[in-house]
């Protein structure tokens, strides 16, 4: 855990991102610490997802750096990126929809285990007991996001906020330091939405810090401890939820700028 | 009754070797989409390295036993495929990973007909003999033959089979792999290096062919250069007839085509009152991959339509 400053799990400096003509992202800068959950929001096509997508080794950045638990990830890999501390979950549902709930978690845990192919066909006595941590490890998972390990339904058998609630804890599966979900309460009713919410404060009391982008603005302002706002590619404001609720520039990215 | 039997034992250890060589192809397709025909070429070179190593490690005035020799020979066979594979997939595919489909599958000829013209070189153009380690003794099971080679073949491969079967359902490296196979971009952003399961997956389809090679050439006692070419062909048939991209149905759709394939040896001559005769054999592969192709194009177990986003 060396080359943590000041608790900052996450820090961004200027990242900058352009397809083509069109800029994504410019200079974004964000820092996150231990245990705070940080909601990224935005109108539609503001960045954000752009930004997990850079985050989690999706996309290089064309300039700037960032660090994941004190790590740089700029120029790392997906899978090098979860191995750092930060895993995710999707706006549109990916699951391996071809195996069950319990085997998507555990694939989960893949990066933090290391039986190789020899170990696996002749069965030694760590390849068994590390199989047995990982499913043992993968049932408390499901149990702690309120899903039943027992079930051998495939994954895309799931209702839809099983499968929310899946992607969760096949995140978690890979002890991330930082979990980052991409609108977990897209569609979810409000009672689905009171379950995710306790959830989240599950999960941010068991120390794991979450980065959140979500529309749903009464979920995002009750839930977290700081909110940037991203429009057109560039942060206009970040701070409490309360400051952010006044910010003019704010009001006008959502409203239009006939406000003022 | 005998012809039925006899062919039926024939199909059985025929198409035990389909079933190596088309969990090749179908482990690889589930992963890449890409269909390899350079694997055939595995499996002779597979059968190649062995006769090699037998004669040799025969030739050493060294006190091996002939099992021994054949295990020594084997584990070679193993270890030279897989390294072939592991570098085949490094130079020839994986830098066409996100080309269109048509580019790797360009490059897989050519690769095949460069392992074939390689292996016309190192060890010549005429048919090599698989030398007698063993002395073949035959059983009467009810009226057929079968011999200790063919049962040897038989058990062999059902063992590699389920030890397969249990490395892909029940251990994490199984595990990364049948996620790579959904979606390799998520598998990735989930922790699996993708390259790694990759290049394993080569590694084991080449296992399985140099077993494949080593197999076929000790049944029928000799070994080609281009032995790979139509075995590979046929195997490839097996794995559309199961359903491409699915382990059981390459099995499954191997030992079926044996067994297509050398009953219908066996009865063609009678049919066709003589016409055609047992040789016609390769006739029935291609017979019943262009009625898949037709009929079924997902194959016996394919249900799932690629779905990659």
């Amino acid at each position: 855990m060396q080359g943590i400053r000041n608790n900052l799990v996450v820090e961004i400096n200027d990242v900058s991102k352009s397809f083509g003509g069109l800029v994504a992202l410019s200079d974004i800068s964000l820092d996150i610490k231990q245990g705070e959950i940080c909601g990224l929001i935005g109108p539609n096509g503001a960045g954000k997802t752009t930004l997990f997508n850079i985050l989690t080794g999706i996309y290089s950045p064309d300039s700037g750096v960032f660090k994941i638990n004190g790590q740089e990830c700029q120029n790392l890999k997906p899978h090098l990126v979860v191995k750092a501390g930060l895993a995710r979950t999707f706006q549109n549902i990916r699951l391996f929809g071809n195996m069950t709930g319990l085997e998507n978690v555990m694939v989960g845990q893949h990066v933090r285990t290391k039986v190789g192919v020899v170990g696996a066909i002749f069965r030694h006595r760590y390849a068994r007991q590390e199989e047995r941590q990982i499913e043992e490890k993968s049932r408390a998972l499901m149990v702690y996001v309120g899903l039943d390990p027992d079930t051998n339904q495939l994954s895309n058998t799931l209702s839809y906020g099983d499968q929310r609630r899946l992607e969760i804890a096949r995140a978690l599966a890979t002890d991330p330091v930082v979990i980052a979900l991409d609108e977990p309460a897209a569609g979810m009713n409000a009672t689905e939405t009171g379950e995710l919410r306790d959830l989240l404060m599950r999960i941010r009391k068991d120390g794991v810090t979450i980065l959140l982008i979500e529309h749903d603005v009464k979920l995002v302002m009750g839930l977290c401890d700081k909110v940037a706002v991203l429009d057109y590619g560039v942060k206009i404001a970040e701070g409490k939820p309360n400051a952010i609720k006044q910010n003019k520039d704010v009001i006008r990215a959502y409203l239009g700028g006939s406000l003022s | 009754m005998d012809i039925f039997l006899q062919q039926l034992i024939n199909g059985l250890v025929l198409g035990s070797v389909y079933a190596l060589v088309a969990l090749g192809y179908t482990m690889v397709y589930g992963i890449l989409g890409l269909i390899n025909f350079a694997h055939g070429e595995v499996v002779m070179v597979g059968a190649m390295v062995v006769l090699s190593m037998i004669s040799l490690l025969s030739s050493f005035p060294l006190p091996l036993g002939s099992e021994l020799i054949l295990l020594i020979s084997v584990v070679s066979a193993i270890i030279v495929c897989s390294t072939l594979a592991f570098f085949m997939e490094k130079v020839a595919y994986r830098p066409l990973r996100n080309a269109p489909r048509l580019a790797p599958l360009i490059t897989a000829i050519g690769m095949s007909i460069l392992l074939q013209n390689i292996a016309m070189m190192i060890w010549g153009r005429q048919y090599k003999t698989f030398p007698d380690l063993f002395s073949i003794t035959s059983y009467d099971l009810a009226g057929a033959n079968i011999t200790n080679v063919q049962i040897f073949i038989i058990c062999l491969s059902i063992l590699i089979m389920i030890a397969l079967l249990l490395l892909i359902n029940l251990t994490r490296i199984g595990r990364a792999m049948r996620a790579t196979a959904e979606n390799p971009s998520i598998a990735s952003l989930m922790g699996v290096n993708v390259n790694t399961i990759i290049s394993l997956t080569f590694v084991i389809g080449a296992a399985l062919a140099a077993v494949a090679g080593v197999l076929v050439s000790a049944n029928y006692s000799v070994a080609h250069y281009s032995m790979g070419f139509i075995l590979g062909l046929k195997a490839f048939t097996a794995a559309v007839l199961g359903g491409i991209g699915n382990m059981a149905g390459a099995m499954i759709g191997g030992i079926l085509l044996g067994l297509i394939e050398s009953i219908g040896a066996g009865y063609i001559s009678d049919i066709t009152g003589g016409f055609m005769g047992s040789h016609y054999q390769d006739v029935f592969a291609f017979l019943v991959l262009i009625v898949v192709l037709v009929f079924r194009p997902t194959g016996i177990m394919g249900e799932r339509i690629a779905d990659r986003s």
